[in-house]
């Protein structure tokens, strides 16, 4: 009988094995690069982490950006949907985009000792559907979630339809319905997406009035986008007027408890092929709802600010690629037992490093710093985690791709003020099909 | 309870989606990688060399298969890799594009001119046939179609009724400026077979 710890060791060690040495052979395309019969790296790093050709892709209403050479003429964008491929569904969907998962975790609470986990699971199944209505400027893009966090939960974190107009070189689009904030809107260092298994913990981490960066609300959104001679350089800039959340912090689809709206604008520029800087900004408000269910039950109309900048830098011949990101956050705040009027303040940062070894082998470390400042609380918190991983496609396209990470977080509450700290591993498998 | 037959629901019916979709993944890409390798042993030294760097760069955002397949006169080549370079997300520099196009050129008058010499005497005096297989060959059917086969956001059906043999050979060998069709290398007498080939295409 092995110990449980062994077997632990084993599979990861074999799914290291898996990843490391895995075989290079079968493959298939997802929907886009199925289209033009072109593999997931004309417009991924590696799958997801989209590059410069991605952004331009989806922001030329999912059309494939071609090449703008020095003194030719220019395509408009009913040029590129002219020269489109017959629509068919295979054309336009993916039904499997998976993810099957190992994860170990090992939790500490202060005061309470330690927990581990570990699960084999469906990590996340999702289904695309996403391209553009034949001979019109016309686009539209859905993302069914089926399986997220392991837990079958069917979402709809995209669902919206656009126009996009001008020409390859300058062009601008507008949307309406349920849209990612944070997904190929920003340069590299500014999007989910990224060769961890986590996304920097100033998108995800969700603060005390339930406000996450990473959320998908419904409203219009409109940009503009304009690429100098050979995409040498791309200035893109964006604005979302949204419903925001929720007071229990779920995203508003219908009637709501909110009344105000919330304003989202971000400004890209990339340089060099891959290189990038942008701003982000949002401001909103929402009715939050403290001490919800008991009998000092209140109500407030608290005031979201979040400002940020995010750069990277590709350095060794497109090897190494520098990322960082900085993101204020000045929230309204009541504490919930005096219910005195205060601000959260955040200060929250990453740094990260990622090595493309060579063509679909890639290896990634990152360290977050989060700072957190309530009116009232005793002293600021912090929150740390640093995450190191290798990602490899298994396929000569890129649309299989296993992972391995391991990391560390721990920090205060900024609340409670327990200290906690959790150990990851994670190996996991994403099929794009 | 209900949460834990959903989720074996969901994991029996992705295992099953995913190796349907897998096998016939698989069988498809076998078919796209026997295509895209060819053996430059018998090129020069420096020229294989140069073939290593279009087989690296030129395989990024695509397969090899349609540079391997497709003609084009040396300007048009120049062209096409000048036009690749422009591309978003294109990592060629110049130096590097100088090594593909020696490759091009050198693969254009070596194996591919011997594929067509090959055609036209495998098939001796019917130039229509002949012409299918140069159609296939010059890989006209990464973007044109005939009876659905091909690219078909360019169809060639019924090309034979609309256009004369002379118009047709102009149309190949020296496309209007302005057009999307890259100028190619076809010698005359592929020339003629392919014509031959087009003027069988008439409405029906
Ligand atoms: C940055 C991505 C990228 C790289 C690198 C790239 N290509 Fe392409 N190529 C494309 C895309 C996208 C298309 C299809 C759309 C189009 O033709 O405009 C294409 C189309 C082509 C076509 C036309 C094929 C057809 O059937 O229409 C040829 C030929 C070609 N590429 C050759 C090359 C060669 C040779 C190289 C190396 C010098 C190369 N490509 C490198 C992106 C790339
Ligand atoms: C890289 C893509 C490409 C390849 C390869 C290609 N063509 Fe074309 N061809 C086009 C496009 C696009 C047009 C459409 C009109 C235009 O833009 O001029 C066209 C037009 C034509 C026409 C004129 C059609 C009409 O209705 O007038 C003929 C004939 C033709 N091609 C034949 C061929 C043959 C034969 C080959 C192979 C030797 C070939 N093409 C290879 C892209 C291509």
């Amino acid at each position: 009988m092995i110990s449980r710890n062994r077997f632990v060791f084993l599979a990861c060690a074999v799914a290291s094995l898996l990843v490391i040495l895995g075989p290079r052979q079968a493959s298939a395309v997802p929907q886009y690069a199925r289209r033009y019969g072109i593999t997931c790296y004309a417009c991924h790093t590696i799958p997801p982490v989209l590059n410069q050709q991605g952004y331009m892709f989806q922001r030329l209403g999912h059309h494939l950006p071609p090449a703008l050479e020095v003194s030719k003429p220019v395509q408009r964008i009913l040029d590129l949907v002219r020269k489109e491929r017959e629509w068919t569904v295979a054309n336009n969907a993916s039904f499997a985009v998976a993810d099957f998962n190992y994860s170990a975790q090992r939790s500490t609470q202060e005061g309470q000792g330690s927990t581990s986990t570990s699960a084999i699971q469906v990590g996340s199944w999702n289904a695309y559907f996403g391209g553009w209505v034949p001979d019109t400027n016309f686009f539209y893009f859905a993302e069914m979630d089926i399986v997220a966090g392991g837990e079958t939960n069917v979402d709809l974190p995209n669902a919206h339809i656009g126009y996009v107009g001008g020409t390859a070189k300058s062009s601008w689009y507008g949307t309406v319905g349920r849209e990612h904030l944070q997904i190929a809107q920003g340069t590299r260092a500014a999007q989910v997406y990224s060769l961890l298994p986590s996304a920097p913990l100033v998108f995800e981490n969700t603060g005390p009035t339930n406000f996450v960066f990473d959320q998908s609300p419904v409203g219009i959104a409109g940009g503009y986008t304009w690429a100098s001679s050979k995409y040498k350089n791309i200035f893109g800039i964006n604005a979302k007027l949204t419903n925001g959340d929720n007071a229990d912090g779920s995203e508003i689809l219908g009637a709501s408890n909110k009344n105000s709206k919330d304003i989202w604008v971000d400004a890209d520029w990339w340089y060099a092929p891959e290189s990038g800087i942008s701003f982000v900004t949002y401001q909103g408000k929402k009715n939050q709802t403290q001490n919800s269910g008991l009998s000092n039950e209140f109500t407030y109309n608290a005031r979201i600010r979040r400002e940020g900048v995010f750069a990277n830098y590709m350095i060794g011949r497109d090897k190494v690629d520098l990322l960082g990101g900085y993101l204020h956050g000045n929230d309204d705040w009541q504490d919930p037992a005096t219910q005195t009027p205060g601000t959260y303040q955040t200060n929250g940062g990453f740094g990260e490093v990622n090595y493309y070894v060579w063509r679909g082998l890639a290896l990634a470390g990152r360290y977050d710093r989060l700072k957190q400042d309530l009116t009232g609380a005793l002293r600021p918190t912090t929150l740390e985690q640093w995450q190191v991983g290798a990602e490899r496609a298994l396929t000569p396209t890129g649309n299989i791709v296993g992972r391995i990470a391991a990391g560390n977080s721990h920090g205060v509450d900024p609340i409670a003020f327990t200290g906690s700290a959790t150990r990851t591993f994670e190996a996991d498998i994403q099929f794009s099909f | 309870m209900r949460q834990i037959v959903l989720r074996r629901l969901a994991l029996a019916a992705s295992l099953t989606a995913l190796l349907a979709l897998g096998t016939s993944a698989v069988a498809q890409f076998g078919k796209h990688s026997a295509e895209e390798k060819i053996n430059v042993s018998s090129y020069p030294a420096n020229i294989q060399s140069n073939y290593k760097v279009f087989a690296n760069k030129c395989s990024e955002c695509h397969g090899l298969a349609s540079s391997l397949k497709q003609s084009r006169s040396p300007e048009g080549w120049t062209a096409e890799v000048r036009r690749m370079q422009a591309m978003a997300s294109s990592h060629i520099n110049d130096s590097e594009a100088g090594e593909i196009l020696k490759f091009l050129a050198y693969d254009e008058s070596h194996r591919k001119a011997a594929s067509r010499e090959a055609i036209s005497a495998n098939t001796g005096n019917a130039p229509e046939v002949a012409g299918r297989q140069m159609f296939e060959s010059y890989g006209c059917s990464s973007c044109h179609s005939v009876a659905g086969v091909g690219n078909t956001s360019s169809a060639l059906d019924g090309i034979g009724s609309k256009r004369t043999a002379e118009e047709l050979k102009r149309l190949i060998v020296s496309p209007p400026s302005g057009s999307t069709m890259p100028p190619m290398s076809v010698p005359d007498k592929d020339l003629e077979n392919l014509v031959a080939y087009l003027l069988t295409l008439k409405n029906r």
